[in-house]
């Protein structure tokens, strides 16, 4: 059995990095897009600058992981907290208005507008105090949001649109009801 | 130069007439100045400069200024986005994502979002396969465009609907309706009525 890696460590940090970006490219090659100039793209700077500041945080570093954390947040309006523990291979596709607090595996993926974070309840269950803990492989649709204390199994896909606020088993997809088209000419 | 001075016109006027809605005064000259320092007006500008120089060619700087943008205003328009005249955005600050083209009088309210697809970052969504809006549309707060579809004139989005097909024009969407729950506080008389305020006064 491999040795756990060591969360201090900048390789292990630098090791998550790399995911991160092959993550993207792999997704950016699936739909036929150019996948240079990575660099100039929000979608990856907010993840490397969420990836530096949990490096700072995880050693204690804590201002200069408040730094980088606000520095994300101005450049690409993402707010990711340093003390969020987020798995490799994460994709933000439009970071603006995401904010992530909570716990999740490696592989996720959240759209925009939304993301995870506190709901009312104050309980503990392994991310912080309210915070939601997410397995591998979840998905966060256009403006899902996992709100309080709440698992989320692996291989999840949350609808855009949906507001998640109890555990959601494995494999799973949360929905919310379509949309009502008036056309002209009806009432 | 001259088209884009044309078009930040239209924006203007379409934003002056929603603001003197409120104030009862014709604007003036200066009025229309200082109104491209509020950061609706910021965001047209920096897209229109933005799609200025990405169809020169310059594609770089283009994606520069799109990114000024975002950093400024929370709004981020692909520069490749043909947007006709009368862009009005009333809440910037709300993180507006448009990738997609557009007649005139576009309006997109506060988290209104047009993606190209599924999984696409901003900057990396080819032009043809963007969805087309026709003219006067209008997005509420979160709605969503998204695949590469046609949505025709004088078409509305609820507030949080959802469309990923092609629209009629003149269709009007809403999300489906979610009834709130209103229960009265431990402790007091009816629902939603405090009973320590005072009774409201009768119209």
């Amino acid at each position: 059995m491999p040795a756990a890696p060591d969360p201090l460590s900048f390789a292990e940090t630098r090791r998550r990095m790399r995911g991160d970006c092959q993550a993207l490219r792999q997704c950016l090659r699936a739909r036929g897009l150019p996948d240079g100039a990575l660099f100039w793209s929000p979608a990856c700077q907010c993840v490397m600058l969420y990836r530096l500041s949990r490096h700072c945080h995880v050693r204690g570093w804590n201002l200069r992981a408040r730094f980088f954390w606000q520095l994300n947040l101005w450049l690409t309006g993402a707010d990711i907290s340093p003390m969020s523990d987020l798995g490799e291979a994460l994709l933000v596709i439009h970071p603006v208005a995401v904010t992530i607090s909570g716990s999740a595996g490696r592989g996720l993926v959240v759209e925009g507008w939304g993301g995870m974070g506190g709901g009312l309840d104050m309980a503990d269950i392994g991310a912080g105090p309210g915070l939601p803990v997410l397995g591998d492989d979840v998905v966060l649709d256009h403006g899902a949001m996992v709100l309080g204390p709440v698992r989320v199994g692996h291989r999840v896909h949350i609808g855009a649109g949906c507001t998640v606020t109890r555990d959601i088993p494995d494999d799973s997809i949360v929905e919310e009801p379509p949309v009502r088209v008036r056309l002209p000419g009806q009432h | 130069m001259a088209g884009l001075r044309a078009l930040l016109a239209q924006d203007i006027d379409i934003y002056l007439r929603f603001a003197s809605a409120y104030h009862d005064v014709p604007p003036g000259f200066k009025r229309r100045l200082g109104a491209l320092l509020t950061p609706s007006l910021l965001a047209c500008l920096l897209h229109r400069c933005a799609h200025g120089l990405h169809e020169r060619g310059w594609r770089r700087l283009g994606l520069l200024v799109s990114l000024a943008n975002l950093w400024l205003t929370r709004v981020s328009i692909h520069p490749a986005s043909r947007i006709g005249g009368g862009l009005y955005i009333p809440h910037p600050g709300s993180s507006i994502v448009f990738q997609g083209h557009a007649g005139i009088n576009l309006c997109l309210y506060s988290g209104a979002a047009v993606f190209a697809a599924p999984g696409t970052p901003l900057h990396h969504a080819s032009p043809g396969a963007m969805p087309r809006l026709g003219d006067n549309v209008s997005l509420g707060s979160k709605a969503c465009i998204r695949g590469p579809v046609t949505i025709g004139s004088e078409v509305k989005l609820g507030f949080n609907a959802r469309v990923e097909t092609d629209l009629p024009d003149g269709a009007v969407v809403f999300a489906a309706r979610v009834r709130n729950r209103v229960r009265p506080r431990a402790g007091a008389e009816t629902p939603g009525c405090d009973p320590g305020l005072p009774a409201l006064p009768p119209h």
